[in-house]
């Protein structure tokens, strides 16, 4: 999960032996199953806010020229889809490496040192995710009463993405804690 | 709690945490020893990322990759190569150049980085090292918030309150902008040559030029229809890059046909993706900057500048210094709001020209995006190319070295920065 | 000793950021130093709608911003933002001082915010590339960019204008190249934000009046010993009475310094007024829809009576 690079090399060529697999029990399959799904749903999600802030945008455009008139939610609603397209994709990213980080140091160390490493701080961001998908929550509840400025939806749903990408990545950084560098191997 | 804050993302970035979650963190940390409440972190994090302007960001990584996707890059390379292909280091002055035109629709350069990263590296790869090629892209994106539009000119403006005017800070980044772009060139043929790179095109013959300019003309069309609708006020800045996503589409469903509805949801999710590196980061910084906020560190700072000297041009340079130091370390964006009140009036009150002061200020910042650890477009980057940070640097230097020279150039001749604005009336 | 701090979002030199000056002094002497006030003007800690949530979940002590910022939460807000309610802040402050404002406080209360006072954000005016605003006609087919605010969209709707929606982030650029034609803002806000320099016709239709409010968190008012509440509330009230003023005093000057600076200035007459009135007049009905006419009532009956 560490950087780029890191990631590009989860498939050791053949030097890194002394990184293990992922463990083959069934408790981890389990899990890595219940994370592929949520995976799958949140893909979908991904993408239908993408193409909504797209459509949103340049129907604004079209609206402006073609008809004189304006949506009136389009800035909000745009904006809306843009944050739930970010905070959907942070948990994948997670998954595919696209955080970056300074690997400088890492690098220097023996293979198993590093992987030592890999597992700490992804058990570390765990513990970030967790505050985030709490402070997520009180923060949806908290702004729930209030609606968008133009539509009868509660505005609410701007925090329900933080709590979700706080859920959703804990769940994929506690796996990588769980399953080290190897995890996804063969499978991105 | 400031350096707890520091001192915590500095050893979780050094042990391979990436950044992103080592300034949250951080601020975590901090946040949790003054006491507040954590609520304060998930707040930060959307707001930071609900802004309408950082929307161009995904609507251009969109738009490259809709573009790769439809086929059409090969044709655009095929054309600048039959026109510079034989000159040293041909590629990367079509990047330069690019960057340029780019620099005058887009505001900010993360937009720019995306736009020409998803569709150049492809091409650049093939003649070029990765990292001079994440370099050299960097760098020409860095061009767009220096040449007008520029959304670091308009934030520092409404933060300076009213002494400066986005007009005349437009204005003034043109003469400095040129001189980065021309410097950008004499480095890339400095380096092909020194390292030898292939002439990257066929020999010149204007039978060639027609051909490819005939197969090419609907992508060169492009930037033409975005900058020609955002200066001729059809649509705006963040609305262009929507158009330029519906335009590559077009292209690829109507003119190459190799675009299928298939490949949407693939497209739409790796442009995701790659934003929400850069989403991730603003996020979890902007917590980091809430602790410095509410520290009064930035208050503090221009105190301790004050009470160092009564000289302007003094004052210019430890800003500057300051800057440096400021621009390595935090996003610019978050430094802008944190910093430019405090500064702006200081440098009023000795007497400075604030259009002046305006622009080395931002133009300082906005190097800072090239300036390790926290540098923006390394980090947008090493996303796109696959480069790890620390090779982007080390071949982005002689390219940030010259920012720096243009930097010294405009504080040691004004005029470079005020001339334009002044004669035209700002 | 206690720390209240205090966020907004206007600029430094905003007459509201230097009365939050006078509340600080005043707060800090007449406590004794007890309470310290810790200011963050300017958006340094981010947006008003950020600084309400950070009211609300108690982040912050208390924030200074447009009462459009609670209309989402307190609809009956909305009434006070009718189209050409008022004719003078004289006239909309003795409003909002009397029973309306008890009204607000109370929905407030439910939501879990003190209101410390209200200020002057003042008088919106529009200004345009078209052409010098004498006649609802000159409103027809006008692209104009206004606040996220149902009553401020069905306004401009009923004079024949175009309303779009749009960030202000974008707004400049927009007016500068002509994807819009017009912006409407307070003197001073457009000043600050400099639309003068891309936008050549001023006028004063004064056709909504806006006030600032100061929202506390209640759980950290209520938790004050009595007498810390009484300072803060007896600096909050001289504040805002010195912002009041001092906000009518410059009202003129922003003009005066809008016009130096090129803009083309044209008075709109009492007819006109009156005409843009009544073209306006369906707003007040459809409001109703949404929030209690008993409140919408009380409002017109007030705003009459304080003539
Ligand atoms: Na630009
Ligand atoms: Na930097």
């Amino acid at each position: 999960m560490s950087s780029q690079d890191q990631a590009a090399a989860a498939p050791p060529p053949g030097g890194a032996a002394s990184v293990p697999p992922p463990p083959g029990s069934g408790a981890f399959r389990a899990f890595k199953g219940l994370v592929r799904g949520i995976d799958a749903v949140t893909f979908w999600g991904i993408v239908v806010a993408m193409a909504a802030m797209a459509i949103t945008v340049s129907l604004q455009v079209l609206l402006r020229y073609g008809f004189e008139s304006s949506l009136d939610s389009a800035d909000e609603l745009s904006r809306l889809f843009f944050v739930w397209a970010i905070f959907l994709a942070i948990p994948h990213g997670v998954k595919h490496g696209v955080h970056v980080g300074i690997d400088l140091f890492v690098k220097l160390m023996p293979d198993r040192f590093e992987e030592v490493l890999f597992r700490v701080m992804a058990g570390l961001g765990t513990l970030l995710m967790i505050m985030v998908m709490f402070g997520g929550w009180v923060a949806t509840v908290d702004r729930w009463p209030e609606l968008m400025p133009t539509l009868p939806v509660s505005s609410g749903i701007y925090y329900l993405a933080v709590l979700i990408t706080g859920a959703h990545s804990l769940l994929h950084l506690a796996l990588l804690a769980w399953g080290g560098s190897r995890t996804w191997e063969g499978e991105l | 709690m400031t350096w707890v804050a520091i001192g915590i993302f500095l050893l979780l970035a050094v042990f391979g945490m990436p950044l992103a979650f080592a300034l949250g963190f951080g601020s975590l940390a901090a946040l949790y020893l003054l006491d507040f409440e954590l609520v304060v972190m998930p707040q930060r994090m959307m707001h930071a990322v609900n802004s309408f302007p950082l929307m161009a960001i995904p609507l251009f990584m969109l738009a490259g990759e809709l573009m790769v996707r439809a086929g059409i890059m090969d044709r655009l390379i095929a054309f600048a190569n039959s026109l510079i292909g034989r000159v040293h280091g041909g590629l990367a002055h079509v990047t330069i150049v690019s960057g340029t035109i780019l620099a005058s629709v887009s505001g900010a350069a993360v937009a720019s980085a995306s736009a020409m990263g998803s569709t150049l590296v492809p091409s650049l790869r093939k003649y070029y090292p990765d990292a001079y090629a994440g370099a050299v892209i960097a760098s020409a994106a860095n061009l767009g918030p220096v040449i007008p539009p520029s959304n670091a000119m308009i934030v520092y403006a409404l933060m300076a309150g009213s002494t400066v005017s986005v007009g005349g800070l437009f204005m003034a980044g043109i003469v400095p902008g040129i001189l980065l772009a021309l410097g950008f060139m004499g480095i890339a043929s400095w380096i092909s040559i020194r390292r030898g790179y292939a002439l990257t095109g066929d020999g010149f013959s204007i039978r060639n030029v027609l051909v490819q300019a005939r197969r090419a003309i609907i992508i060169i069309l492009m930037p033409v229809i975005v900058v020609g609708g955002v200066v001729g006020g059809i649509f705006t800045a963040t609305e262009g890059a929507a158009i330029a996503v519906v335009y590559s589409a077009l292209i690829g469903f109507v003119i190459t046909r190799r675009l299928k509805l298939a490949d949407l949801p693939g497209c739409l999710y790796r442009a995701a993706v790659t934003s929400a590196m850069v989403g991730a980061l603003i996020a979890f910084a902007a917590s980091v900057t809430f602790v410095f906020t509410i520290e009064m560190v930035p208050m503090a700072l221009s105190d301790w500048i004050q009470s160092m000297t009564q000289d302007p041009m003094v004052y210019v340079l430890l800003t500057m210094l300051l800057l440096i130091f400021v621009g390595m370390l935090i996003e610019s964006n978050a430094a802008y709001i944190m910093l430019v009140p405090l500064f702006a009036p200081v440098a009023v009150a000795y007497g400075i020209d604030p259009l002046w002061f305006g622009f080395l200020f931002m133009f300082n910042l906005v190097i800072g995006m090239m300036t390790p650890p926290v540098g923006v477009l390394y980090f947008v980057m090493s996303g796109i190319t696959k480069v790890p940070l620390m090779k982007l640097v080390r071949e982005s230097i002689p390219f940030v070295v010259w920012q720096f020279v243009v930097l010294a150039l405009c504080i040691v001749f004004p005029p470079l920065v005020t001339w334009l604005p002044k004669t035209l009336g700002f | 000793a206690e720390r209240l701090r205090v966020a907004g979002n206007f600029p430094l030199d905003h007459s509201v950021s230097r009365a939050m000056e006078v509340f600080k002094e005043k707060v800090e002497k007449d406590s004794n130093g007890d309470i310290r006030v810790d200011l963050f003007p300017a958006m340094q800690l981010g947006g008003a709608t950020e600084n309400v949530d950070q009211v609300r979940s108690g982040t912050i002590f208390a924030v200074f911003t447009s009462i459009a910022y609670f209309t989402r939460t307190v609809p009956e807000y909305e009434a006070v933002s009718l189209p050409f309610l008022f004719d003078s802040r004289e006239q909309a402050f003795k409003v909002m001082d009397g029973e309306v404002g008890d009204i607000f406080d109370a929905k407030m209360a439910e939501l879990g915010f003190v209101n410390l006072g209200y200020g002057e954000l003042g008088f919106r005016h529009v200004t345009n590339n078209l052409r010098p605003i004498t006649s609802v006609e000159d409103f027809q087919g006008m692209r104009i960019r206004l606040q996220p605010n149902e009553v401020h969209l069905a306004t401009f709707r009923a004079l024949g204008a175009n309303p779009q929606s749009m960030d202000v982030s974008e707004l400049y650029s927009a007016l500068q190249q002509g994807v819009l034609d017009a912006q409407e803002n307070p003197y001073n806000i457009i000043a600050s934000r400099r639309f003068n320099e891309v936008q050549k016709h001023l006028s004063d239709t004064g056709h909504f009046y806006d006030f600032i409010n100061v929202a506390a968190n209640k759980r950290k008012y209520e938790r004050l010993s009595d007498e810390h509440r009484k300072i803060v509330d007896e600096a909050m009230a001289e504040a805002m009475m010195w912002q009041r003023k001092q906000a009518a005093a410059e009202e003129a000057e922003w003009r005066e310094k809008l016009i130096a600076e090129g803009m083309e200035f044209t008075p709109l007459s009492d007819e006109a007024r009156d005409a843009l009135r009544g073209a306006t007049a369906s707003v007040v009905e459809e409001l109703k829809k949404r929030v209690d006419p008993a409140v919408i009532d009380l409002v017109l009956k007030e705003a009459q009576a304080a003539k």
